[in-house]
């Protein structure tokens, strides 16, 4: 339900004439239903007075978000958006929705919400029935790519707030040059590690300077030893990576060629692998659904190391573990440096009718206070480069230093634009760590992806 | 009731039906009427999208909207295309297996349950709870117990110093896992159907039986099985059909792999349509596949009558 | 397996004929043996519905949590915003189970006992319509629900009709009701036309009433498909407030982490209405799932 510091948050709004009880009563059922409308909803009803309703032009603005677009403040306008499901229905993003149409009188925010792996099935119904949605949370460049993304190069110049940005955050959004969308929150992977179990089989823990091949000889001390040395993952995702942190990639830079089965990436799968089915001191990876076992491993203290994004930390400190984390290892060589990024953009439909006010809410959703909570209540970190000066955000923890260094060189796993060289790159991953050969794995697959990806 | 009658018999007499007497004629109107609702709504929800389906596969369909006419080309390469081929063998193997584990193991609880003793009644509602609760829970708690480092099963076996098994890893383990699970399930649901058939044969004839000498296993095999030959050819041929349209337990489990070896049909078509965005393609393997069916089942349906 | 326990259970009862406890017995220790193995991941689901967070994931894996919550099911009904959800599930089964058992065994009657030319042509075509794998249906149901004529733009889309009507009648439901019927006496229909009734109400007062055990399979069936539909509520609701509990359950299942026993405990709130469903309907399992095997010969 409500507590008391939402409610008189909310009276407050409603008596200083900032909500309307239009809006207030909306907002009240999202929470709750009819329970919510009963009992707070009548309190808070009695206890506004005479709203003053914000007429044309405009009305207030939060400090530190966009001014007043006077483009879009004319006609009545319905933006249709579609979020992630465990951001739709944050208190960051609830906030924004009312302060977004308390500043924009005459657009209402129509917003529904879907499990991630979901959306790209409702971008295509949504496209496919010809009414696309205004705002999508996904991927940018891959939809870029497809050919439902609007491309939004003429909005971006105009607001001309590019340089904000982390700068690789915005390859989330760009495809062949062009730019599909604003980055909304990122993250990479890096190395987290248990360092009780470390010493308790003699292995020195891993140190942002340390190779692929030195930490294979660091986790061989746990061959026999009843635990693993690492939870191994064969998801796409991770394993790009992996492959990004040796210097290769699984696309040329002009993103019109797979590149699967370069040398150095070969290298670092093979390596990887080998960790599993030959070393013995790797997990066996899991199919599918249960991706999330490498960290399984890792909080029932059955692994030492983790190669995994910032979402597991708050589980790690809570189960007890005495962690330490670093950047990944600097490739097979120790002369590279690399990861691979994630977080999500939003993004326009193509052919929506409301691309300057979709634009105008994306813009809201990358200001600094909202993006400063949405790391302090969602833990999901910023692409804007000044967040990362303030204090509060907890950039300080030890824990977390690695991953911003880490942030700076990550990339995002572009091979995902092509679904069918996205399958070709999983098999190929999932069978080198069954047992398959690392160079014929990859190989095979950049056959398949190289009829796809054109 | 009676108002009913009267414009039946005027339309009757309008459609002048040559050589039918008009009460007949009013009969067959109203058992059109009878009909009615039920084949409009399976036409226009079930038959229309197919025609439809089949038009799509005609085109390169683009979801951008580029559709290009190309014929017949999708189906001259779902010809060639060595994976939907092996989708159709990996179903077809799913299908026969699962379906022959699955009704022997419902048959055999049936004649289990179905005897009179006490409480028996007890176990046949709780057989049933497997089918009851959704696919996608079901198959994430096999996906759990299965899981090959910290899952039970492999816990029990590593106890029993059998060691782990790669129930989820290898391909051909994968597709006999499925198999199990799908049995399982086949056999929670398959269970009141065995037993109600067993139940519907004449204890007059088992009396006979046992006044003639006949043991238990006789009598099973020659009075109950064949009783209840219409009820197998039933749950077999349904069994069938419905191995083609498991996709939920697929994308949970196995998501098709490894290496393409849980690659059922269906989960090929979605991943065409759906993933690779190749709707007119995936148009096309779904009526291949839809012809395949059909084949299979009336191919049945002759073994039966034969 | 089955085959071979029956078997042997079988010829135990054969030669031990007189003495029925020590084959009762056995009966017993399969039927619980069974009972295990139908229902062990079921009170794994329940305990993992139990575990705190902490204790999700440990080794030596644990079935029953040491510290069990119930708190998980209250997270779950809230986080999973079960409240609207099962209201739009029950809104979505309870529709569909009235237009099967009406339309069916509407349709069942007449195919069962009246003549009429083409009814072996349609029902030929109901049986087809069997066969036709929902996924495969999707993109053009979800085309021509967007472009339903007379009605605004959308269509059916995001409607509780978009997400019913496809089927709203299944080939199972007239298929059950015309093999329960074909299985009734021809001279009841004879018999209330004698007394002037006409076919309605022959099929009203005197059919339909004798159909109860079949009504409540197809009562059954069309609301155990209903409630677990996940793909078809996904593709046409696009507004949340018409998201079915399949849908909710799976907003558990997060983009890296998986909330796994609040998914639990939530597919074990899912699951109980329809066992409650279930439990109330079987005993009229027995008198009309025997009926199916008949008349399939043709």
């Amino acid at each position: 339900m409500m507590d008391e510091r939402e409610f008189d948050r909310l009276a407050e709004l409603v008596r200083a004439g900032h909500l309307s009880r239009r809006q207030l009563i909306d907002y009240l059922f999202r929470l709750g239903g009819i329970a919510a409308l009963a009992g707070p909803g009548i309190a808070l009803l009695e206890a506004c007075g005479n709203q003053a309703q914000p007429s044309g032009g405009g009305g207030p603005v939060p400090a530190g978000y966009p001014g007043i677009n006077q483009n879009i403040t004319g006609s009545k306008i319905t933006l249709h958006i579609l979020l992630a499901q465990d951001y739709a229905n944050e208190a960051p993003f609830k906030d924004l929705y009312v302060a977004f149409q308390r500043a924009y009188p005459n657009i209402t925010l129509k917003v529904d919400n879907a499990v991630w792996e979901d959306i790209p099935t409702k971008v295509k119904t949504a496209a496919l029935g010809g009414t696309p949605i205004d705002v999508m949370h996904q991927h940018a460049f891959e939809f870029g790519h497809i050919g439902l993304a609007e491309n939004v190069d003429d909005l971006w110049s105009k607001w001309g707030k590019l340089g904000d940005f982390l700068p690789n955050s915005l390859k989330d959004v760009t495809w062949g040059g062009k730019k599909y969308g604003v980055p909304l929150d990122v993250n990479c992977m890096f190395t987290v590690y248990n360092k009780d179990l470390l010493a308790q089989v003699g292995a020195n823990p891993p140190t942002s300077s340390m190779t692929w091949p030195q930490l294979r000889q660091e986790l061989l001390k746990f061959a026999g030893k009843g635990i693993f040395g690492i939870g191994l993952s064969n998801s796409a995702w991770n394993n790009s990576g992996y492959v990004h942190s040796n210097g290769g990639d699984l696309l040329n830079a002009q993103q019109n060629q797979a590149t699967i089965n370069l040398p150095q990436n070969v290298a670092v799968i093979k390596l990887l692998n080998e960790l599993g089915w030959k070393d013995k001191v790797g997990s066996n990876p899991t199919p599918t659904k249960r991706q999330d076992e490498p960290t399984a491993l890792f909080l029932a203290k059955q692994s030492a190391v983790l190669l995994t994004g910032p979402w597991d930390l708050p589980d790690i400190r809570k189960g007890g573990i005495n962690v330490g984390t670093t950047e990944l290892p600097k490739g097979m060589g120790g002369s590279t440096n690399g990861s691979v990024q994630g977080g999500g953009s939003l993004f326009i439909g193509k052919n929506s009718k409301n691309r300057e006010a979709a634009f105008e809410f994306m813009k809201w959703a990358v200001a600094v206070p909202h993006q400063v909570r949405m790391i302090k209540e969602m833990g999901r970190w910023s692409v804007i480069k000044s967040v990362y000066s303030d204090a509060s955000i907890g950039a300080n923890d030890p824990l977390v230093q690695p991953y911003f260094n880490q942030l700076k060189t990550a990339t995002p796993y572009t091979l995902e634009a092509y679904p069918e060289g996205d399958k070709a790159w999983s098999d190929a991953v999932a069978g080198a760590y069954n047992g398959a050969d690392a160079q014929q794995a990859l190989d095979n697959a950049q056959k398949v992806a190289s009829a796809a990806v054109k | 009731m009676r108002s009913r009658v009267v414009p039946a018999r005027l339309l009757a007499s309008r459609l002048a039906w040559p050589a039918v007497s008009s009460a007949r004629r009013r009969r067959y109107l109203a058992a059109y009427a009878f009909v009615g609702p039920a084949l409009v709504l399976l036409v226009v929800f079930a038959v229309v999208p197919m025609y439809y389906s089949l038009w799509v596969s005609l085109f390169d369909y683009g979801i951008a909207g580029s559709n290009e006419f190309t014929g017949l080309a999708n189906y001259l390469h779902a010809l060639h295309d060595q994976l939907f081929w092996k989708s159709l063998g990996v179903t077809s193997i799913y299908a026969v297996c699962s379906a022959a584990l699955g009704l022997a193991w419902a048959l055999g609880l049936a004649a289990l349950v179905t005897q009179r003793l006490p409480f028996m009644g007890w176990f046949r509602i709780l057989y049933f709870i497997p089918s009851v609760g959704s696919i996608v829970a079901v198959a994430t708690i096999w996906l759990w117990m299965l899981d090959y480092n910290l899952g039970l099963v492999n816990y029990w076996l590593s106890l029993a110093h059998v060691g782990k098994l790669p129930f989820l890893q290898d391909a051909r383990w994968a597709l006999g896992s499925v198999i199990f699970i799908g049995a399982w399930i086949g056999a929670s649901y398959n269970l009141p159907i065995y037993a109600a058939g067993i139940e519907s044969v004449s204890r007059e004839l088992f009396e006979a039986a046992q006044l003639d000498g006949a043991r238990a296993w006789q009598r099973f095999r020659h009075i109950t099985l064949p009783s209840i030959a219409p009820i197998t050819r039933y749950t077999v041929i349904m069994a069938i059909i419905g191995s083609f349209q498991v996709l939920g337990l697929i994308d949970v489990l196995t998501n098709g792999g490894p290496d393409n070896g849980t690659l059922f049909t269906i989960k090929y078509i979605w991943e065409q349509g759906w993933d690779f965005l190749h709707l007119g393609y995936a148009s096309a393997i779904s009526l291949f596949m839809l012809l395949f069916l059909f084949l299979v089942t009336w191919q049945q349906l002759r073994a039966g009558r034969a | 397996m089955a085959a071979v326990a029956s078997r042997s259970r079988l010829a135990v009862r054969g030669r031990f004929r007189r003495r029925r406890v020590p084959t009762a017995a056995l009966s017993y220790a399969l039927a619980v043996f069974f009972l295990i193995v139908f229902l062990f991941p079921f009170l794994y689901m329940f305990g993992t519905a139990l575990k705190p967070n902490t204790e999700i994931y440990t080794w030596p894996p644990r079935v029953l949590p040491n510290n069990p919550v119930w708190t998980d099911f209250i997270a779950a009904w809230n986080g999973a915003h079960f409240s609207r959800y099962f209201l739009n599930s029950t809104v979505v089964a309870a529709v569909s189970v009235v237009t099967n058992v009406l339309f069916g065994s509407m349709a069942g009657y007449a195919f069962a006992r009246l003549r009429f030319p083409g009814r072996n042509l349609m029902f030929l075509l109901v049986l087809a319509t069997l066969m036709i794998p929902n996924a495969v249906l999707i993109v053009p149901l979800f085309l021509m629900m967007k472009d339903v004529p007379l009605t605004d733009p959308g269509g059916w889309l995001n409607t509780y009709q978009g997400i019913i009507l496809p089927t709203a009648v299944t080939g199972f439901s007239i298929f059950l009701m015309r093999q329960f019927l074909a299985g009734l006496p021809m001279d009841l229909d004879e018999q209330a036309e004698i007394d002037g009734c006409n076919l309605f109400q022959t099929y009203w007062h005197v059919i339909l009433p004798l159909s109860r055990p079949a009504l409540a399979i197809i009562a059954v069936f069309t609301a155990l498909t209903r409630w677990n539909d996940y793909t078809w509520p996904l593709v046409v609701a696009n507004n949340p407030d018409l998201y079915t509990v399949q849908i909710g359950l799976a907003g558990f299942v997060h983009t890296h982490v998986a909330v796994w026993n609040l998914l639990m405990a939530g597919a074990v709130i899912a699951a109980v209405p329809m066992f409650v469903v279930y439990a109330v309907a079987q005993p009229y399992f027995a008198q009309s799932l025997s009926a199916l095997g008949t008349g399939i010969k043709e």
